[in-house]
């Protein structure tokens, strides 16, 4: 909330008392953005020092210079245009920026640096490592989970929460502070009026959407810990991962490491919310709980969880050898993780039921496709989500009846509201530029000796920020042994461009071309 | 005869006092039957002198359906105005037609007893796909000869419903010069016309292609055969091997001939008419063939050791949408073989015999998609998405990208009902789009397109995608959009009676 009462003073020092100093938004975002990430370096360091006691040094200088940096930029830069351009620029390279700087912890504590792994290797892991935690991807290159210590560890969770927390106020607050932004590309999609804007104000929405984050982030975590009796650091570390669909885990084995039902059941409900707009989460909290039966969205979301986990555990229980209750279980709570692209998962070890790359192709077909699809609008989920696919379902079929009907006027509707034309042709062009990344990025990184099966699902993985993949990439598996380096930072990139909705990471040399252009 | 019966013949003008029947369905199966009667009564009488047996099937068969057709030819006449729905369910019917005549065929000949295999190779042969279940090693002469000419007769019909019927019956859906007239970028005055240049085309080709496989040392038999499956980018072989065992040169003349049968016939037309420069300046064209380059370089640069020649045939085989093959791409690396499905799922020039979601096409999306992309920057501008010189339209462009969308969606639940029955997961997203796209070998059939490896469920799931990639979408999706009606009436149906019962 300090971050965006000091934004908006900002702004407002902008608007009507201009200092001197580099007038770039990009590089005054990143400053702030920096500094919002030293503070949770500083935190987990001090918590990494009262406990294992390995990586406090490397947690602590990596926060110094993230905490320098981000207060030079902040500090010597004021905001400066807000145009499209800027405001892309301003987001992609930030989080650009904050993915490098996030690398550094792990790279300092040396937390790659196994036997025969290299400094570029190392590199390159950190960088993964990082950039699968800010987009709240949940795909690792880590091998020795033993190895990190529990600060550095807990650090690792909370660059998810800062993932999921940077993408909401990124998106909704953050940029329509600006004058344009990420939401507003979200909001303008939503049929009719705004369903996002709980307030007039921007910064008011913001602060209310934070609070409903943190709120529930909490609650996670009071639930975990008190309900099925998880430690308390087991229960802050999953909490920050369940409220951001991140999916990282410390364990190796991700939530299989408590072999808990209860646990599961917790994180199921949470991975849903999660999953959940949260403007309607905050009108619940304010006693108007009826906003997600009303949204078409939520309902859609809901029916396709029913729907492909009734179908996964049919598919596993009849022919996947599982008992019913094995394959309930391992069959819902992987439809829900991947339905939200969070990512946990439930084998307790390569060849257990939950491992779903053992699962028959029919299971796995629909698990990729809950990858592509993703969960709801102005949630921290990834994908395409359910509302575009909607709405794109209803674009096809207006197609067909316009053959039918060469003259007649046929909306596409999402609920009872028709959807504005601009819009749809945007969703399109959405659609288009995602399968064209698909396909770009299975190319590439099969030319970088990635497998086919593990290339495609680990592509729409990193552009869903899924986590797990199939194949030699799948849940029990370390994306460092499937993928070579070259291979892994092509999916760190992917991972970002999938979180911020491709716009923005495609557009953030717009403005920089721009401006040479203008000097030239 | 207006521009929806391009595909029928219309035939001659109603006599006194018999009134004719108008229906554009019912006359482009009469139509198809008619063409498949002549092809199969050729073959039948030339099995005279090989199988007397199977000859006098196929004559039989061809009696059936001749009587059928002709009949049907003289009875009715096309509609003035066919509504373009009538035209894609007339397209579909007429393909369905010649499916169960060519299944009559594969049983009654006894090439296999089984109704499912023999409606499979019937639905491969008339949607030009390349996968087969049958030992072609146990044909006789007369029945490779036969089983090709489906091939044939299939893509000749893709060709006429994509050059002559669907443009002007779903104007924009596909990309080509739109109506007819005497400008240069119509390919004729009339349908008739259009539609006898179009054959004169595809024979020709034919015989050219059968003349350099004959001159390159293929043999009289397997050269017919390739010829007829070359020029209609079917796949079917005579061979086990597909071209593997052929000479370097008949496998130069299947790659020459396969590029040119995915080339538009417009273009075709211009070359023929010495319209050089038109010719050279399509911009579908230029980029077909920088896809087939390119591919080829990737696949030189990806694949240790490969011959130039066999990259490009892979190439040519995969984006004429072909099927042939002359080595087992399927044990390339991973990088080869995505290539090989982004070019497959591309596929071939519009209006050509080729399938695939069409160059032309491709290209449209991705500047829609740039157009988009663009927008992001600048809400207000205004980008206009060009396709030869020509603005197109957004009502063209907002069905293209129905259209696309959809056939994505088609493929993945294509896909998905393949895993269902057991295939393993790349075999049946390869299969899906790759038979969406008339091509059929995928790395789970090999790369002779052996589909037993499907089984018999899959292979019956795969004979909807074949009239999808032969015809078009439409009928397919317009049983959805059915399916989807009959759903929502139901809902408004119980809705309204938990209401009367509260």
């Amino acid at each position: 909330m300090k971050f965006m009462r000091l934004l908006e003073a900002r702004r407002s020092t902008e608007l009507h008392h201009r200092r001197g100093g580099v007038r770039s938004t990009a590089l005054h975002v990143m400053g702030i953005a920096l500094s919002f990430v030293a503070f949770g370096m500083f935190i987990t360091a001090a918590l990494e020092w009262g406990s294992t006691n390995r990586d406090t040094a490397a947690l602590f200088w990596s926060g110094v210079i993230c905490l320098t940096l981000g207060g030079l930029l902040w500090w010597a830069t004021q905001p400066g245009a807000a145009r499209s351009r800027d405001v892309f620029a301003a987001v992609g390279w930030t989080w650009v920026v904050v993915t490098l700087i996030g690398a550094l912890p792990y790279l300092f504590a040396g937390t790659f640096a196994t036997n025969g792994v290299g400094f570029i290797e190392q590199v390159v892991n950190s960088i993964f490592e990082s950039a699968s935690g800010y987009s709240c991807t949940g795909s690792t290159a880590l091998l020795e989970f033993d190895r990190p210590g529990r600060g550095l560890l807990m650090y690792r969770q909370a660059t998810q929460w800062y993932g999921g927390m940077g993408i909401v106020v990124l998106a909704v607050a953050v940029l329509p502070f600006l004058g344009v932004g990420g939401l507003d590309l979200m909001t303008a999609e939503a049929p009719g009026p705004s369903s996002d804007r709980l307030t007039p104000r921007v910064s008011e929405t913001a602060k209310r959407l934070w609070a409903t984050y943190v709120l529930f982030t909490v609650a996670v975590a009071v639930v975990l810990t008190v309900l099925p009796g998880a430690s308390l650091y087991d229960g802050v570390a999953h909490s920050l991962t369940t409220a951001s669909t991140g999916g990282f885990s410390p364990y190796g084995d991700s939530i299989g490491h408590f072999d808990s039902i209860t646990i599961e059941v917790v994180l199921i409900v949470g991975m849903v919310i999660g999953g959940t707009n949260f403007a309607h989460h905050w009108r619940a909290l304010q006693g108007h709980p009826d906003g997600y039966v009303r949204d078409p969205e939520f309902r859609g979301y809901i029916l396709m969880l029913v729907v492909v986990a009734s179908a996964v555990v049919g598919l596993i229980w009849i022919d996947g050898g599982f008992g019913f209750g094995t394959a309930l279980r391992a069959g819902v709570f992987n439809v829900v993780s991947l339905g939200t692209s969070t990512g946990f998962g439930n084998a307790t070890g390569s060849g257990s039921p939950g491992d779903f790359v053992l699962w028959v192709p029919a299971a796995q077909m629909m698990i990729l496709f809950l990858m592509v699809t993703g969960a709801c609008t102005g949630s921290t989920s990834g994908g395409i989500k359910v509302m575009r696919i909607q709405v794109l379902i209803g674009h096809s079929i207006r197609s067909i009846k316009r053959d039918q009907h060469p003259r007649a006027v046929i909306p596409v509707k999402h609920g009872r509201h028709a959807v504005a034309e601009d819009i749809v042709s945007r969703m399109a062009g959405f659609f288009l530029l995602y399968l064209l990344l698909v396909l770009t990025g299975v190319v590439i990184v099969t030319a970088l000796g990635g497998g086919l099966v593990e290339s495609i699902a680990a592509i729409v993985g990193s552009l869903g920020n899924m986590g797990p993949a199939l194949g030699e990439a799948g849940p029990t598996a370390s994306f460092s042994t499937a993928f070579s380096q070259p291979a892994r930072l092509v999916l760190a990139l992917f991972m970002l461009i999938g979180r911020l909705e491709i716009f923005p990471m495609v557009l953030m040399f717009a403005a920089p071309l721009r401006a040479i252009r203008d000097r030239t | 005869m207006t521009a929806n019966s391009a595909v029928s013949s219309g035939g001659p003008p109603a006599r006194l006092g018999r009134r004719r029947r108008q229906s554009f369905s019912r006359l482009t199966v009469a139509d198809a039957l008619a063409a498949f009667s002549v092809v199969t009564a050729l073959c039948g009488l030339g099995g005279l002198f090989d199988d007397v047996s199977e000859a006098l099937a196929l004559l039989s068969i061809a009696a059936i359906t001749g009587g059928i057709g002709f009949t049907g030819r003289r009875m009715l006449q096309p509609r003035r105005r066919t509504p373009p729905g009538r035209v894609v369910s007339g397209l579909a019917s007429a393909w369905i037609a010649m499916v169960v005549a060519g299944m009559a065929v594969y049983l009654l000949t006894g090439i296999t007893s089984q109704v499912d295999d023999a409606l499979f190779e019937s639905a491969a042969g008339f949607s030009t796909t390349a996968l087969s279940t049958l030992d072609v090693d146990e044909f006789s002469t007369t029945m490779h000869i036969w089983r090709a000419s489906t091939q044939w007769i299939g893509g000749a019909f893709g060709v006429l419903a994509a050059v002559i019927a669907l443009p002007s019956a779903m104007r924009g859906s596909v990309q080509i010069p739109r109506g007819h007239g005497r400008r240069l970028d119509r390919l004729a005055p009339t349908p008739a016309v259009g539609r006898r240049r179009v054959v004169g085309i595809y024979s020709g080709l034919t015989a050219l292609c059968g003349l350099g496989y004959l001159v390159t040392g293929l043999g009289t038999r397997d050269s017919v055969v390739h010829a007829l499956t070359t020029v209609s980018t079917g796949g079917f072989s005579s061979r086990t091997d597909s071209l593997a065992s052929a000479g370097t040169g008949s496998q130069l003349v299947a790659t020459v001939f396969m590029l040119v049968a995915g080339m538009s016939y417009f273009a075709l037309w211009w070359a023929l008419r010495r319209h050089s420069r038109r010719f050279l300046e399509s911009s579908e064209l230029r980029l077909y063939l920088s896809i087939v380059v390119l591919a080829t370089v990737a696949l030189l640069v990806s694949v240790d050791g490969i011959p130039v020649g066999d990259a490009l045939f892979s190439v040519a085989s995969a984006v004429s949408t072909t099927g042939y093959a002359v080595s087992d791409w399927t044990v390339y690396p991973p990088a080869a073989l995505s290539i090989l499905l982004v070019v497959v799922a591309t596929g071939s020039m519009g209006a050509s015999a080729g399938g695939g979601l069409r160059v032309a096409r491709v290209r449209s999306l991705v500047d829609f998609a740039n157009r988009e992309l663009r927008r992001q920057l600048d809400p207000n501008s205004v980008t206009v998405v060009m396709a030869d010189e020509r603005a197109i339209d957004d009502r063209e462009l907002e069905r293209l990208t129905g259209y696309q969308i959809a056939h994505f969606g088609l493929a993945a639940v294509g896909a998905f009902f393949l895993a269902l029955v057991g295939v393993d997961l790349i075999t049946a997203l390869w299969t899906a789009i790759s038979v969406l796209s008339t091509a059929g070998p995928a790395p789970g059939t090999g790369a002779f397109g052996d589909a037993t490896a499907l089984g018999a469920d899959g292979r019956l799931l795969l004979i909807p995608g074949m009239l999808a990639g032969r015809v078009t979408i439409l009928p397919l999706l317009l049983a959805l959009v059915s399916v989807l009606r009959t759903k929502d009436r139901a809902m408004r149906r119980v809705k309204r009676m938990l209401r009367s019962r509260r």
